[in-house]
């Protein structure tokens, strides 16, 4: 097959653009591919790779500082570890998203009951490394208090948060 | 011999010609827990208690049974991941469990990719009512947990796909018209540009074609629009495919109506007459006898009918006929395997055996 561009040179790469509502497709020989910037070279920055990550410069070395899922992770598997990594990497998570066509505002329904975001998920896991911190340092009444909040925070199912429930 | 066609699913639904079933699932995850693969200690445990506890409480919690799947028997795993109630995920989670109404149309995945997995199927092209019932059972769950969300990204999900309302609509369908005719690589490119996912259905198979002209259509993300749109959405284009299966069953019949009486028949020869059948022969020539049902060439034997014998000829439910009824096999018929096949093709003949050919 020949190059949809020059239609000269016999076709080596095949590129499919998918947007919304529409696929474009075309075959490119290797010039008119250089051209138009399709290379596997990595060094290239706008290479092949980095063009289809979305993300050429980022952080991804940063992790959650709930369950220390890394930025690397979620953009690789397009998943996360927690509810917190939402929060923690917001502004990533919209670019990803973009890059993947999701572009609306969220418009569906919510939780019945939405308390002051503040999830227990996050008290719990510093109360348990206060916990661990007191035993280490054998202050063995600071860590039954500790133990004692935590159990309590281990048994509701409902996060209490400090807001007011409607 | 009758005894079979007792165990036949008989439940009719709408535009069943086409479309085999329809079902809304849900993802949801509790607040305070991480996700699945982020557990420690015993954070599986304790999800998997709370849900079990949100479900004893509900109305007709009598209906539901909660059960870990590694307190399952092998077999009994292997015949839910046969009918789509747990997948491979299932197994690598300790604490991976199922909350089951009996009849198995309404059950939840607990602690699979998500903390909550709720899933209604409904037979036939019906997603609204399959919605209706998995909204209600969320509602009812909402008062007992408290399912994480944020403003901008909706239910909050360890996977993007399901990121925003936590729907996913997948509907079963049925087109030999369109596999035959060629059109289906058409419809797979179409549907890709529009987001909509299709696959062969028994992908865990890994076939290179669609056994029995089945496939799943889904959508490929939850984010976009309210519930009401997305379902709308697929809606409309599952009223496509539709239209465009029928349309091109009855140019088939009328260009080639020799060759479709043809394919229709050595089908239905094959099934009644051979005595030890694999499941990939019966898939594909039930498929074909079903084609000649909607062709009117076939008569005596209606869809829903031929689609629950798509369920029940599969491998390990045969296994569990085996060993829990008193079947007697001919003296040739001895090691487990073959009495797998000789068996499938005794419960096909039996639910086929008043057919009739239009000549």
């Amino acid at each position: 097959m020949l190059c949809d561009v020059c239609k000269i040179n016999e076709a080596i790469m095949f590129v499919r653009q998918i947007s919304k509502n529409k696929i474009t497709e075309f075959h490119l020989c290797k010039e008119c591919g250089l051209k138009k910037g399709f290379t596997t070279d990595k060094k290239n920055e706008f290479s092949l790779e980095n063009l289809l990550s979305g993300v050429v410069d980022s952080d991804t070395d940063k992790v959650c500082y709930v369950c220390g899922t890394s930025f690397r992770y979620i953009k690789e598997n397009k998943k996360v570890g927690c509810a917190e990594c939402y929060n923690c990497f917001e502004k990533e998570i919209t670019f990803i998203l973009h890059s993947m066509g999701i572009k609306d505002f969220y418009t569906g329904s919510m939780p019945h009951k939405i308390k002051y975001f503040k999830s227990t998920l996050t008290d719990r896991i510093l109360l348990q490394q206060k916990l661990d911190k007191a035993i280490e340092e054998e202050d063995y009444e600071k860590a039954a208090l500790y133990r004692d909040r935590l159990k309590i925070l281990n048994k509701s199912s409902i996060a209490l948060g400090d807001g007011d429930e409607e | 011999m009758n005894k079979f066609s007792s165990l036949i699913n008989n439940v009719t639904g709408p535009e069943e010609d086409v479309v085999i079933s329809s079902s809304i699932s849900l993802a949801r995850n509790l607040v305070d827990f991480p996700f699945p693969v982020k557990f420690n200690n015993d954070d599986g445990e304790k999800v998997r208690l709370l849900v079990f506890d949100a479900f004893s409480q509900i109305k007709n919690a009598e209906n539901f049974r909660c059960v870990c799947v590694h307190d399952l028997e092998p077999l009994g795993q292997k015949i839910l991941l046969e009918r789509e109630i747990i997948s491979s995920v299932s197994f690598t989670n300790p604490d991976s469990a199922i909350a089951i109404k009996l009849e198995g149309s309404t059950f939840c995945r607990i602690n699979e990719n998500d903390h909550v997995l709720l899933n209604v199927t409904v037979p036939g092209k019906n997603c609204k009512t399959a919605y209706k019932i998995a909204k209600s059972i969320d509602d009812e769950l909402q008062q007992y947990l408290q399912f994480a969300s944020s403003v901008n990204f909706g239910y909050l999900t360890s996977d993007f796909n399901n990121l925003g309302t936590g729907l996913k609509i997948k509907y079963k369908l049925h087109l030999p018209s369109i596999t035959r005719s060629g059109l289906i690589e058409k419809v797979f490119k179409d549907l890709l540009a529009q987001g909509i996912s299709i696959k062969y259905h028994h992908n865990e198979q890994k076939t290179d074609f669609a056994l029995g002209s089945l496939y799943d259509i889904s959508n490929e993300f939850s984010m976009e629009g309210t519930e009401e749109q997305q379902i709308q959405k697929i809606s409309n284009i599952v009223e496509n495919l539709i239209y465009t299966e029928r349309k091109t069953r009855n140019e088939l019949l009328a260009k080639m109506p020799t060759i479709m009486q043809d394919y229709v028949q050595r089908s239905y020869a094959m099934l009644k007459y051979s005595k030890i059948i694999s499941y990939e022969e019966a898939m594909q020539s039930l498929s074909s006898l079903k084609c000649g049902v909607d062709m009117k060439l076939v008569f005596g034997v209606n869809s829903s009918q031929l689609y629950s014998l798509f369920q029940m000829i599969q491998e390990s439910y045969l296994r569990y006929l085996l060993k829990s009824e008193e079947l007697v096999f001919e003296d040739d018929i001895s090691t487990e395997d073959i009495k797998v096949n000789r068996l499938r093709s005794m419960i096909i003949q039996d639910i086929i055996s008043k057919i009739k050919l239009s000549t």
